[in-house]
This record gives C-alpha cells, sequence and structure tokens, in this order.
C-alpha cells in the first residue's frame, strides 16, 4: 500500500456523510437509524482526526494536490486542504459528532426525524466539500448544497414563523450564489480556469477582477449577514431546531466567511484595496454594537442568541482592516489573520454550546421567553453552567477560548497602529457581558414562576451532557491557548511563504 | 427585501417600501460596469479546450458535452445530483404510506383529450427519453433531457387523477436514490481498485457512464415528477392516507 | 460587434432585470421569478462564452449550465414548495378565524 497522506483522506469525508444521508433516506427505520447515525458520526470524526493528525505531521503549507479522475486542474477538479481548511474541518469534524448524539436524542420520538438526517447529512457533506474543494464552480455547488439544506433545516418545524424565516433565507443564499457563479464566469471569460491555485496565479489587479471581487463580495457577505445585510439571520436560527441553529450559527456562516478569506487573501488579493477593507471593518464594528444593542433588547431567548452572532461575526471582519496595514500587501499570515482564525474556532464552538443549551432551558421551561427564566438556576444548573461559560468565552473573559481571540485582536491592532478598532473590541466585550449578565441576573435572582402555568420537562441527561461538553471545550480551549496557538502557528507562519 | 412575506398581497407590483430610483440607479451602475468589461476585455481562450479535445478519446464519450459533465468534471454532477436530493427530502412527507408506488384508481373524471394524449404519448416519451440517453454519449442528450423527459411522462399520468404515485414507497426512495447512490458506489470502487475517486478504466469508461447516467436519468425522472406533485397537490398528504 | 457580444450583453442584462426584480418586486413569487431571470442571464453569458468561433465550442461553460439549470430547479422547486405550506398554514388560520 502506498504511503498514506492526508489527501488520501480527503474524498472520505466528503462520500461519509453522503452515504450517511442516502442510507438514513432509503432505510428511515427509527432504531437503526439512530445506531446508524451514531456510527457514521464516529467514523466521520476518526477519518477527520486522522486527518488532522497526518496533516501536522506532514507539517506543510498545504496537502497533496487530490485530483479527482486523475486529470488535474484546469480539466478536472482538484481537492486540495490549508492551514486554515484544516482548521475549518476540524471544527467541523468536532461540532458535528457532538451535535450528531444531541440530535439523536433530540429527535429520538419525532416525525420529523425522518426529513432531519438526511438533509443533516447532506448539510455536512456539503460543508466538507466546501473545505476540501479548489474549484470555483464546485464551491459554488457546495455553496448551493449548503443553502438549501440549511434552509430546508429550518423549514423543520413547519409552523407560519418558521416557514417565513426558512423561504427568506434560501431566497437570500440564493441570490448570494448568484451573484458568485457571476463573478466565476467573469473570471473563467477572463483566465480560462476554475482552479482557485491558478485563477491566484493569473490575477493581476485588472478591470474584470475587481468587478468579480465586488460582486463575490456582495454575495458572500448576503450569506454571512454582514450588518446591513443580516436581515435574515434571527429569524431563521431562532426559529430552527436546537441542533439546527447550533450548526447554522457554528458552521453554515462560518463556510462563507471561509470562502470570502479565501478569494481576498488568497484567489484575489490583487484586487483588494485599502479603502474596501476598511469599509468592511466599519460594517463589522456596526455590526458588533448593532448586534449587541438587539441582543439586549430580544425578549426571545433564542432571538437573543441569534442576535449575538450577528455582533460577534464583526469581530472577526476587523481582520480585512487590520491585516492591511500590518502588511502592506494583503496576506493570510499576520498576526490579524491569526486572530480570526482562533475567533472562528473560539465563536463556533462557544455559541454551539450556547445554543444547545438554551434549547434545553426552553425545554425545560416550556417557553423561549426571557422573562419565564425567572429561578431557572434551581432546576437546570448544569445547563445554565453551560450557558454561562460559553457567555465568558463570548464576552471575552480568561480563561476562555474568547480571551485570547479577543487578545490576539487587541494586540493586532495595537501593532497596526489602529488604536480605534480597540475601543471597538472592548465596548463590545462589554456589550456581551451587559445582555448576558440580564440572562443570568434573571436566572439566579428571580422567583421561579408557579409550576403548572407551562409545560415544564427535565431535559434528558444527554442533552445537557452534550451542551456542557461543548461549553468545557470552549474553556478547554482558553487553557491551553498555547497549545492550540503552536498547532495553529506553522500553517499560519508557513502561509505566507 | 424579502421582509414581509405576505402570499395574499394584491397590491402594487413594485414594493412601496423599495425605491425604485436609488435601487434603479445602483443596478443600471452595475450594468454599465459589467457591459463595459464585457466591451472592453475579449474572451480569453485557455488551453482547457485542447484539453478536453486531446483526452476525448480517454474518456469513453465522444460528446465533449458528456465527457466534461460525467468525466472530466464528474465530482460536480455528484454533488449536483446531492442537491436535487436535497430539494426532493424537504418536499416528501415526513409519514410513509405504506400504498404501492402506482395505483390505479376509478377515473375522477373522464377527459377525453387528455386521456388520449396519455396512451399516445407516454409510450412516445419513453421511448425518446431511453434514445436521449443512449444518443448523450455522441450527441446533445444525456441523463437530464432525459430525466425531464420521464418527468414530463409522469407529469402526464396523473393528470387524469386516474394514476396515483406513491413517492413515499420504498420502490419509489430507491429511485430517488439510485442516480446518487450509483455514483458515489462506483467512487468507492474506483478508490479501492484504481487508487482515486471517479477514476475511469479507459476500456470500461463508455460503460460506467452509461450505467451512472441511467441511474441518474431515474432519479432525476422521480425527483422532477415529485417535486410537482408535491407542488400541484398539497393535499397528497391526506389521499394517500385514505388510501386503503 | 459579433453575435457571441450581442449574446453576451444580453444575458449581462437579464441579469440586471432580475437583481431588479428581486429588489423591488413586492410580492415573493415575483421574486423567485427574478432570480431565475438572473440565472437565465448568467447561462446565457456562458453559453456565449463557450462560443469561440464558428468551428470550435468550449464544452466546459455547456457543461456549467447544464449543472446550474438542474440547482436552480431545485432551488425553486424548494422556494415553492416552501410557499406552498406557508399558504396551506395561513389558509386554515383563516378558516379558523
Amino acid at each position: 500500500m502506498a504511503d498514506l497522506n492526508s489527501s488520501l483522506l480527503l474524498p472520505f469525508i466528503v462520500l461519509l456523510p453522503l452515504i450517511a444521508a442516502l442510507s438514513g433516506f432509503v432505510s428511515r427505520r427509527n432504531t437503526v437509524q439512530s445506531v446508524l447515525n451514531v456510527g457514521f458520526a464516529c467514523l466521520l470524526f476518526l477519518t477527520v482526526a486522522m486527518l488532522t493528525f497526518l496533516f501536522y505531521k506532514e507539517n506543510t503549507y498545504q496537502s497533496e494536490v487530490y485530483e479527482i479522475g486523475r486529470w488535474g486542474a484546469p480539466l478536472g477538479i482538484d481537492l486540495l486542504v490549508d492551514g486554515f481548511s484544516m482548521v475549518m474541518i476540524g471544527l467541523t469534524g468536532v461540532l458535528t459528532f457532538i451535535l450528531t448524539i444531541y440530535s439523536t436524542v433530540y429527535y429520538a420520538n419525532d416525525a420529523q426525524r425522518i426529513r432531519f438526517w438526511p438533509l443533516w447529512w447532506l448539510l455536512i457533506a456539503g460543508l466538507n466539500a466546501l473545505f476540501v474543494s479548489a474549484d470555483a464552480f464546485n464551491i459554488y455547488v457546495c455553496l448551493e448544497i449548503i443553502g438549501l439544506s440549511a434552509a430546508a433545516l429550518v423549514a423543520l418545524q413547519s409552523t407560519r414563523a418558521a416557514l417565513e424565516a426558512a423561504l427568506r433565507y434560501l431566497l437570500v443564499g440564493l441570490l448570494g450564489s448568484l451573484f458568485y457563479l457571476m463573478a466565476i464566469v467573469i473570471l473563467y471569460r477572463n483566465h480560462a480556469t476554475l482552479d482557485l491555485a491558478q485563477l491566484a496565479a493569473r490575477s493581476s489587479d485588472s478591470f474584470p477582477e475587481q468587478i468579480a471581487m465586488i460582486l463575490i463580495t456582495i454575495g458572500l457577505l448576503l450569506k454571512i449577514a454582514l450588518f446591513p445585510l443580516h436581515f435574515w439571520l434571527p429569524p431563521a436560527h431562532a426559529n430552527a431546531p436546537t441542533p439546527v441553529s447550533a450548526i447554522l450559527s457554528a458552521l453554515v456562516v462560518k463556510a462563507s466567511l471561509y470562502l470570502l478569506i479565501k478569494f481576498w487573501f488568497e484567489v484575489l488579493s490583487e484586487s483588494a484595496t485599502f479603502a474596501a477593507s476598511q469599509l468592511l471593518g466599519c460594517l463589522g464594528a456596526a455590526a458588533i454594537i448593532y448586534g449587541s444593542w438587539k441582543a439586549f433588547r430580544a425578549t426571545q431567548l433564542k432571538v437573543l442568541v441569534a442576535y449575538s452572532t450577528v455582533g460577534q461575526l464583526g469581530y472577526i471582519f476587523l481582520l480585512f482592516p487590520l491585516s492591511a496595514m500590518a502588511s502592506n500587501s494583503h496576506s493570510f499570515s499576520s498576526l490579524a489573520s491569526q486572530a480570526a482564525v482562533y475567533f472562528i474556532v473560539a465563536h463556533g464552538c462557544a455559541k454551539a454550546a450556547m445554543f444547545l443549551s438554551a434549547g434545553n432551558l426552553i425545554l425545560a421551561q416550556g417557553s423561549s421567553d426571557i422573562a419565564q427564566l425567572k429561578g431557572i438556576a434551581t432546576r437546570e444548573p448544569v445547563n445554565l453552567l453551560a450557558f454561562a461559560i460559553a457567555g465568558v468565552s463570548l464576552i471575552g473573559l480568561p480563561p476562555s477560548a474568547g480571551f485570547i481571540a479577543k487578545w490576539l485582536l487587541l494586540t493586532a491592532s495595537i501593532e497596526s497602529g489602529q488604536w480605534w478598532w480597540v475601543i471597538i473590541v472592548l465596548s463590545g466585550g462589554l456589550a456581551a457581558a451587559i445582555y448576558l449578565a440580564k440572562i443570568l441576573n434573571l436566572a439566579f435572582t428571580g422567583k421561579p414562576s408557579a409550576p403548572g402555568t407551562l409545560a415544564q420537562t427535565h431535559p434528558s441527561k444527554m442533552l445537557t451532557a452534550a451542551a456542557l461538553v461543548l461549553a468545557l471545550i470552549t474553556l478547554a480551549l482558553g487553557l491551553n491557548a498555547e497549545l492550540i496557538l503552536n498547532m495553529a502557528q506553522p500553517i499560519l507562519e508557513v502561509n505566507s511563504i | 427585501m424579502f421582509r414581509d412575506i405576505d402570499l395574499e398581497y394584491k397590491g402594487a407590483v413594485i414594493d412601496p417600501k423599495a425605491s425604485p430610483l436609488i435601487s434603479g440607479l445602483l443596478v443600471a451602475a452595475l450594468l454599465f460596469v459589467l457591459i463595459w468589461m464585457l466591451l472592453n476585455h475579449e474572451v480569453h481562450y485557455g488551453e482547457i479546450q485542447h484539453l478536453v479535445d486531446d483526452n476525448l478519446n480517454l474518456s469513453g464519450v465522444s460528446n465533449p458535452v458528456t465527457a466534461v459533465l460525467l468525466n472530466f468534471r464528474a465530482y460536480d454532477t455528484l454533488l449536483e445530483l446531492a442537491v436535487l436530493l436535497i430539494a426532493v427530502i424537504a418536499v416528501l412527507p415526513t409519514h410513509d404510506y405504506p400504498a404501492p408506488i402506482l395505483q390505479k384508481t376509478a377515473a375522477a373524471e373522464k377527459r377525453l383529450v387528455i386521456i388520449a394524449l396519455q396512451r399516445w404519448i407516454s409510450p412516445a416519451l419513453l421511448l425518446f427519453a431511453g434514445y436521449l440517453l443512449w444518443a448523450g454519449a455522441s450527441q446533445p442528450g444525456g441523463a437530464f433531457q432525459a430525466g425531464s423527459l420521464l418527468a414530463g411522462a409522469c407529469v402526464l399520468l396523473s393528470q387524469t387523477g386516474s394514476y396515483r404515485i406513491n413517492y413515499t414507497s420504498i420502490i419509489a426512495r430507491s429511485l430517488l436514490v439510485v442516480g446518487l447512490a450509483a455514483f458515489v458506489a462506483v467512487a468507492l470502487a474506483l478508490i479501492g481498485f484504481a487508487g482515486n475517486l471517479l477514476n475511469y478504466p479507459t476500456n470500461y469508461a463508455g460503460l460506467i457512464i452509461l450505467l451512472i447516467e441511467a441511474g441518474a436519468t431515474v432519479s432525476i425522472a422521480t425527483a422532477l415528477a415529485s417535486l410537482y406533485s408535491g407542488l400541484l397537490e398539497p393535499c397528497f398528504f391526506e389521499f394517500n392516507r385514505s388510501a386503503p | 460587434m459579433s453575435s457571441a457580444l450581442l449574446y453576451s450583453i444580453t444575458g449581462v442584462g437579464l441579469f440586471a432585470i432580475g437583481l431588479l426584480g428581486v429588489v423591488l418586486a413586492s410580492h415573493i413569487i415575483r421574486k423567485v421569478l427574478a432570480l431565475n431571470v438572473m440565472g437565465v442571464g448568467i447561462f446565457m453569458l456562458l453559453i456565449a462564452l463557450a462560443k469561440q468561433n464558428a468551428f470550435t465550442i468550449d464544452p466546459l461553460p455547456q457543461a456549467m449550465v447544464l449543472t446550474g439549470i438542474v440547482i436552480a430547479a431545485a432551488g425553486t422547486a424548494l422556494a415553492l414548495n416552501l410557499m406552498v405550506r406557508l399558504y396551506e398554514i395561513e389558509k386554515t388560520q383563516q378558516d379558523k378565524l
């Protein structure tokens, strides 16, 4: 057998979830299905773990190119991972594993599971396919897999609000992908290739590339829900079933963000301008303030968490102005990019933990009203603990992953001499502290509402455990910051070569 | 944009909340920029076309578009079938009905034209779909075209209400996934034998492509037909439930 | 002006008309139709791109169009299905009132 290198495993992380989706769709048997799903989750997790291990052992900037059908770009499609995509695949692997186990319990006795499982696995196949792909048109297909399956998952509950949110989400997603497709057509027209590496080599700072860059940025900003384009996100994330909300906030918006970063810093880096990066930074800052304000005003628990996502996404956009100043050319090697990658991981884990614990609290209380959370601390201490830990990370207090991420952002802004972003980052943390303190204050001090008025239940132990594990991962990421940073560093350092 | 979703809306065609002037100016600017680019930047012809010509005899088919779709960029087509499957899963009801896949019921109404059309055109559609599938190897045609024709035949079949197709039956579900399943199975088998995803052995490439295309045709036809009936018959669930 | 260029400009024009429709139309079905018009515009640009001269055709854009059509059909079907389900809910709510 040939030497095992990381690229050989790349097709499997796409095929495995596809097989899981197919078998789930055909078999539909409840008893078999939960065993199958857990089995596939374990298998996928092991594959991702092995892939990550091999990739770190190779210690290179990117994996070998996997040429599908041995045609090779530009004729065929290539698969390829670099440090950044590897981090995203790792994050997807860990979250998929925990969320799948959560969902097996969450959907144990629900008729919707017939629809949920195939869509869930197709969504994960789409995410993995996006992260491994090195072909612009293939990425368009992946974006559509993600967009369609995510919208269908939001619609699962079939309430009026969920259907409206899903419809809006679907149409915004389709519009965003069409912008992206238009840009790809323009790039193909001028460079006669769809391969990202070849596009990067052939592109210069010419007119068509600038147009393509603008179209890609508009399209992906729609999908990421950066501040003025965020209108679809809170209803979609708040009305989805709990595991779906978690994966939407933790991974799906990040997939578009990953693509945007890839185009800005690798593929079309020549056309990125200073003014545009400052504009993105300003929009990010506005998102932090606006998202925190709306989160503070929210009356529903999941809406609060969803608006907090709008705000937190703003931080990652500070990457654009910060790395533009740090090094005159746009490259994905600065401290700012390290901060952004770490922020994506930290926010992914923390937000997934927060959505799971929020979902559990809603299950326990039988109502999603924040006002009904009075005195929940005595009834659901563990879920509230998970919620609080995730909150600590979102605020950016030590010891948590969020703290490290914000510390890196602050260092990057001071080093690049852009002190005004420091104010934004700090005040954003303060705002997050205020709206989360509102919840915790209510949970600890209020008198519990009289039992019997609401359909109160105890969420199963597995549901609570999943939320707690995710929260502890957030904490562990912060405590072992040096380990994680060292692991992340070689990738990002070698990136600049 | 997309803020209010009111299906019963009967007001003005143009959203009163959107500003036609601002959006018109922005879109006009985009249009101007795009046309400017088209006029000033010639199409760049790369080597892809030559690569396709050079490798066509290795691909197993002689129609270059089919070669790109099912050999050079087969991975795209695999994922495309997954996209279609997502729409089907989202549309199919969440309960399985124990009815067989095709039921003949007492015709609700006797519309002579439709019935005649069914009798005369359905077999022709079937034949022509088979021809399109076969011809795709050397001429324009192929899985999607054949699948759409077959789906059309299914739609025609459901027009009089004398046939009902139960898309939740196990056979229908298997038909819906057979295209993607064949693709994935071929991909896995090729990883085992050739050591690479979708690297067809040259001698068998034509056969494998035909196999995958046949599966894809069936899946696309069933998928499109089920999407159609899911849209037109929201009461689809009810009469399936009342069926014995 | 070559015919390919004419088709390209028409394609871009359709994209712009569709975009305007998505932004301005008030009914959701019109928005979905407008999204499809945008898609058709892109496909037309691709087809025009494929024809290089009278004799040679680049098959890659054509394959992209075929893939794109299936995806557009799936997206439209899902959107229409969500609308139908929404409409059913609205109708039952109105019947109750």
